[in-house]
This record gives structure tokens, sequence and C-alpha cells, in this order.
């Protein structure tokens, strides 16, 4: 092809040439487009699967039990999930509840030592030793679940339970804290990106009135970072929320309306998990049930996303 | 020169009448116990991580043999092995990497090279970062309806899994290798342009080159997350398989004999192809109540983290080379 384009003789050919050359590189382009367009039609195809067999639920179940509960023939309140049972119910907040309080365990954990790694990786260690530490620190997050799950049902539930009388052998403590060392790379890769933005001129004015290294790291790197690490906390929320071999395994199948971090808890994702495992039939109300629960988890990761996304974009210090 | 004895006066603390008080011994104090802190936090993942390699190595060492990768699962947890797992996780992962690299790399292109800047890939943005903040479960009922329900009428065989698993590796493959694109110098691209190039033969032979090691370890750590997920092969509805999955995309033998009926006979996608991962046997085991089945699990676990740790260490290879 380059050969012709030499060639002053044949300048018709060379016309010829050209023009496939431009067909060519179009028709590559838009197989490109093609590809880029297959995680659009991902989307749709998430949307309408769950929403249809959503829709389909709600045909069978009512709306008003699913979010509200529902009151007994003899007059008491009653919400609970149990959708596989003879005695049908389908109030989803003991299954929310069971998410929230592993989620929030492991943000206990997982918010104050992933900053303190940042802090570390970004203010500490020296660029090489950093350099070194960060993949390292990646790797907890490269750790399949079910590995996370398995150690917490079996190494941290028989620790704790010689501390704390009345644990439950599947409890919703061990596999928040497992889940909080999960969790723990994710808010400290965005921590330390959105720290090591803060110029250093901020950081040589505050040596310059005398603040110590932890001082210039908290008083004045931490709030100028504020906006990434707010942005990374609710990043880790999401996956908490979303995580499902942990909580499946060390966290138990029972979903409760229970604050208690000791008893057996039933998240949205391990319902999601032990009724796929069991064969349940399609058209069921308990298949059907199953996507609902999976709407319902789509749409507070979604939330929570966007949410992250718009604080790191709107609220991103920006200095010249 | 009056005014810097001044404010040298007021923070010696000479001056009698000044309220300042430097605090410098409980200031730096604390400055130490927090630097001890981070340190400890930085170090705690480390720490766990090396308990936990030690605990599943010290559980499962008396089934870390030969055994394990040439047993089937057995009611009998001595006469078990992950031989179908294993074999399944390694053809996923082959025919995932088939996938997604094409479709990914492709997507990060676009993106990156051709995308004007207007709604329509705005649009596209927005939705692969969403994309990958969608948790894996989800992905898995996306498999259950559309590919085991919809292809496979309910059979939850390897080829409903290998999709399922591209497309949940798709977004992270993308954002990633985006940045690897992004990072070539543009006096690269104009250098190409400068002598005649076309924009395709630019990417083809400039771009991509140079963005290689980038988009490479893109690809290694998102499909060692992938291979280790287990969450959505569960919802597909795997389950324990006692034969090896077929894994030819043709039936050699009746194309070699020239009997196109069977053509597609016993291969990749027959629809009693059913399969396990090595993960998900791993689950399987862990929730089984005998002693010697939690052994067979921490056995697995090892063979799992040695499979997926190495991608990891490779992935780190590449990148601190591109640097």
């Amino acid at each position: 092809m380059s050969n012709s384009v030499n060639n002053p003789e044949s300048d018709s050919l060379d016309l010829y040439q050209r023009a496939d050359r431009n067909i060519k590189e179009s028709a590559i382009a838009y197989a490109l487009l093609f590809c880029a367009f297959v995680s659009v039609l991902t989307t749709l195809a998430i949307v309408y699967v769950l929403a249809s067999e959503t829709v389909s639920f709600f045909g069978k179940a009512s709306i008003g039990e699913f979010l509200f509960g529902k009151t007994l023939a003899n007059g008491n309140y009653s919400c609970s999930w149990a959708p596989q049972f003879a005695d049908k119910s389908f109030c989803v907040w003991p299954t929310v509840n069971g998410t929230m309080m592993v989620a929030l365990i492991a943000m206990l954990v997982a918010t104050p030592l992933g900053l303190a790694t940042a802090i570390y990786l970004s203010e500490y260690a020296s660029p090489r030793l950093g350099k070194f530490l960060r993949p390292v620190i990646e790797l907890l997050a490269g750790v399949p679940t079910v590995v996370y799950g398995y150690f917490a049902l079996t190494v941290i539930t028989p620790i704790l339970k010689k501390f704390i009388p009345g644990l439950d052998g599947f409890n919703a403590l061990s596999a928040g804290l497992i889940m909080g060392v999960m969790i723990i790379p994710t808010i400290a890769s965005i921590s330390t990106d959105a720290m090591r933005a803060v110029p250093v001129s901020l950081r040589e004015a505050a040596y310059g009135l005398g603040s110590t290294k932890k001082e210039v790291a908290t008083n004045v790197v931490l709030p100028a970072a504020l906006s990434g690490i707010c942005a990374a906390i609710i990043l880790g929320i999401s996956r908490a929320v979303g995580e499902t071999m942990i909580v499946a395994i060390a966290a138990g199948q029972r979903p409760v309306l229970t604050l208690d971090p000791r008893q057996t808890v039933g998240t949205m994702t391990a319902y999601i998990a032990q009724v796929a495992k069991g064969d349940s039939r399609v058209g069921s109300v308990e298949y059907e049930a199953l996507f609902a629960v999976g709407m319902t988890l789509f749409l507070i990761t979604l939330l929570l996303n966007i949410i992250s996304k718009q604080i790191s974009k709107r609220f991103q210090e920006t200095y010249e | 020169m009056s005014n810097g004895s001044d404010i040298l006066d007021t923070f010696g603390g000479q001056s009698s009448e000044s309220k300042f008080d430097p605090k410098l011994e409980s200031r730096q104090l604390w400055g130490k116990i927090f630097a001890g802190f981070c340190i400890f936090a930085t170090s705690l993942g480390l720490i766990v991580l090396m308990f936990l390699l030690y605990e599943v190595i010290k559980d499962g060492s008396s089934r870390l043999n030969w055994d394990l990768f040439q047993l089937y699962p057995s009611r009998r947890p001595l006469e078990s092995g992950y031989k179908a797992a294993i074999l399944g996780s390694v053809w996923m992962l082959a025919y995932v990497l088939l996938m997604v690299i094409p479709l990914g790399v492709s997507s990060a292109i676009y993106l990156e090279e051709y995308a004007k800047k207007n709604w329509f890939s705005e649009l596209i943005e927005l939705n692969i970062y969403n994309l990958a903040g969608i948790p894996s479960i989800i992905y898995g009922l996306l498999g259950l309806g559309l590919f085991v329900r919809g292809l496979y009428s309910g059979r939850a065989v390897l080829v409903t899994g290998i999709l399922t698993i591209t497309l949940l590796i798709l977004p992270p493959v993308i954002v990633i290798s985006r940045e690897a694109i992004r990072a070539v110098p543009q006096s690269i691209r104009q250098a190409s342009y400068g002598v005649g190039a076309t924009k395709w033969q630019t990417i083809r032979y400039h771009v991509l080159p140079a963005a290689l090691p980038g988009i490479l370890t893109a690809v290694i750590i998102s499909t060692s997350r992938g291979i280790g997920e287990t969450a959505p092969i569960v919802v597909l509805g795997a389950g324990t398989v006692l034969f090896d999955p077929k894994a030819t995309p043709l039936n050699f033998g009746a194309l070699f004999s020239g009997n196109f009926g069977e053509l597609f006979k016993d291969t990749l996608w027959s629809n009693d192809n059913f399969f396990s991962v090595l993960p998900y046997q791993i689950y399987e085991w862990v929730g089984d109540p005998k002693p010697e089945f939690q052994i067979l699990a921490s056995a697995g676990i090892v063979v799992l983290l040695v499979l997926v740790l190495s991608m990891n260490l490779i992935a780190i290879f590449l990148r601190n080379r591109a640097r």
C-alpha cells in the first residue's frame, strides 16, 4: 500500500487505494463502536431482566407489604421475609437490615484503617517504599471472597467466641470484620490518590507555622482531600452492600430484624445466593422474589455509585 | 527588627504576659502514636494475609497432593478432589481471555481515540463507570435470566458461565485499558500522522504497542478477579459435576469424517456441558458439616490462592516494568 503512494505513475490506482483505505478506516471505527456498545447492551439487559421479573413478582405480592410489612389476622404487625416457605411473607426490610448491619461493621473497620494506610502511603512512606507497598495492599482486594468467607467462619468466629459470650456460629460480627479488611484497599487506594493531589505548598505552609507531621496530615492534608475521601468511603459502602460470599458463608441465612451483631443475620445477597442454589421453578414467586431483591440491591448500589461520582466531580478542589 | 525580637520573645516563652504554650512534648508524642497507628494499619492487611495463608496451608496440608487434581467430587471426602472444578476454571480463564481482550481493548480504543465529546460518548462512559460498581451477584442474575433461561432453557452450562464472567470483568478492563492508552504521549501519534499514517495505522503500530503493558495489567488483574468469583456462578445454578467439561469449540471428529450434522455434538456449546469452577466447589465443601470436607476446602483454597495471587504478581511485575 505504501509503495503505490510513493509511485507517481499510478495516480489513479493511488486514488482507489485511498478510497479503500477510507472504507477500511471507517469499518474499523464502526467495529470499535460496536464493542463499546456491548456495555450499553449489558446495562439494558440487566435492567430488563431485573425489571420484568420484579413486575411479575409484584403481580403476586403487594408492593405495600414489600416496603411496609403487613398486619396479621390477629391484628399484630409483622415484617418478615420468607417467600420460600408455605406461609409466605414478603417484607424486604429484614434482609436490608442484615446488609446494613454487616456493611456498618465493615465500614467501622475499613474507614479508619484505610485512611491511616492512605496517610502512611502519601505522607510517611518514602516513594520507593510506597511503590512497593501499594500493590501489596491491593493484593488484599484480589483475594477471592470465598476465601475470606472461609477465614471468617473457621478462624475469626472461633477466636471471637472466646471473648464474646452468646456469639452465634454464624454472625454478623466476624463477617463484618473480615469484610472490612477486604474493603481497606478500596478506601486506601482512592484516598492515597486524593491526598497526593494536595499541593506540597499547603504542607510547607503548615510546617512553616511549626506543625508536626501528624498535624499536617490530619489538619491540612485530610481536609484538603476530603472530597476524594468521601467518594472512597461511599464506594466502600457500595462494595460492602454488594458483597456476597463472606456473608453467605459466615453471617448465615436468616433474615431477622435485629441490631445485635452477635446474631445470625441474612443479607440481600446471601438470600439471593441461597435461593438460587436450591432449584426454584421459573415463574414461582420465590424465583421472582430473587429478582425483586436483586432490583433493590441494584438500585441501592447504583445510588451509592452515583453519589460517589458526583462528590468527586463537584467538590473536587482544584489547586493552581 | 524589633518585630522579629517580639515574636522570638513570645515563642520563646520569655515574655511573662504570653499565654502561648507550644506543648511540644505532647504534640510530638501524639505524632509518634499517630505514625505508629498508620504503620499498624498499613501492615495489618499484610498480617491478615499471612495469617490466612498460614491457616489454610496448615489445615489443608494433608490433602495437598496429586489426588487433589485427579479425583472428582464424591460423598466420601477422602476420595474427593477438584479435577472437574480446576478444569472448569482453566477453560473458563482461557475463553474469558479470548472474549474480554478484543471486546475490552476495542471499547477502550474507541472511547479514547475515536469518540467525539458529545452526549453519546458521555452516556457510554457514565454507563461503564456504573457497570463497574454493580455487585457481581447482579451479573449472576443477568446470566441466569439471559443465558441460562434464555439460551439454554434452564441449564447452567459452561458457556453461560463464560459469558457472565466476561460481562462482569469487561467494565474494569475498559476503564484501566483507557488509562494505559491515555498515558501514551500525544507526540507519538503526531509523529505517526506526520509520516502519513492513517488513524488505525497509528493506533495499531504505535499507540497499542506503547500501551500494551498497561493493557495486559488491566486484563490480568480483572481476569484474576473473575476467576475467583463465586457469587455469579452460584446464582447461575452450577452444581457438583463428576466429569470433565467439554471445551472444544467444534467436534473435530465429525468435521474430519464429514459428518457435519454432528459438528457441535459434545462441544463447548452442548446443552449437557454442566460445569463447576474451583471457587464454587470450595463453597460447596465449606458448607459441609464433615470436618474432612473443611480440610478439602482448605486445600482447594491453597490452589485457588496460588492461581489468583500469581496472576496478580505477574500484573504487578508488568506494571512496574511499564513505568
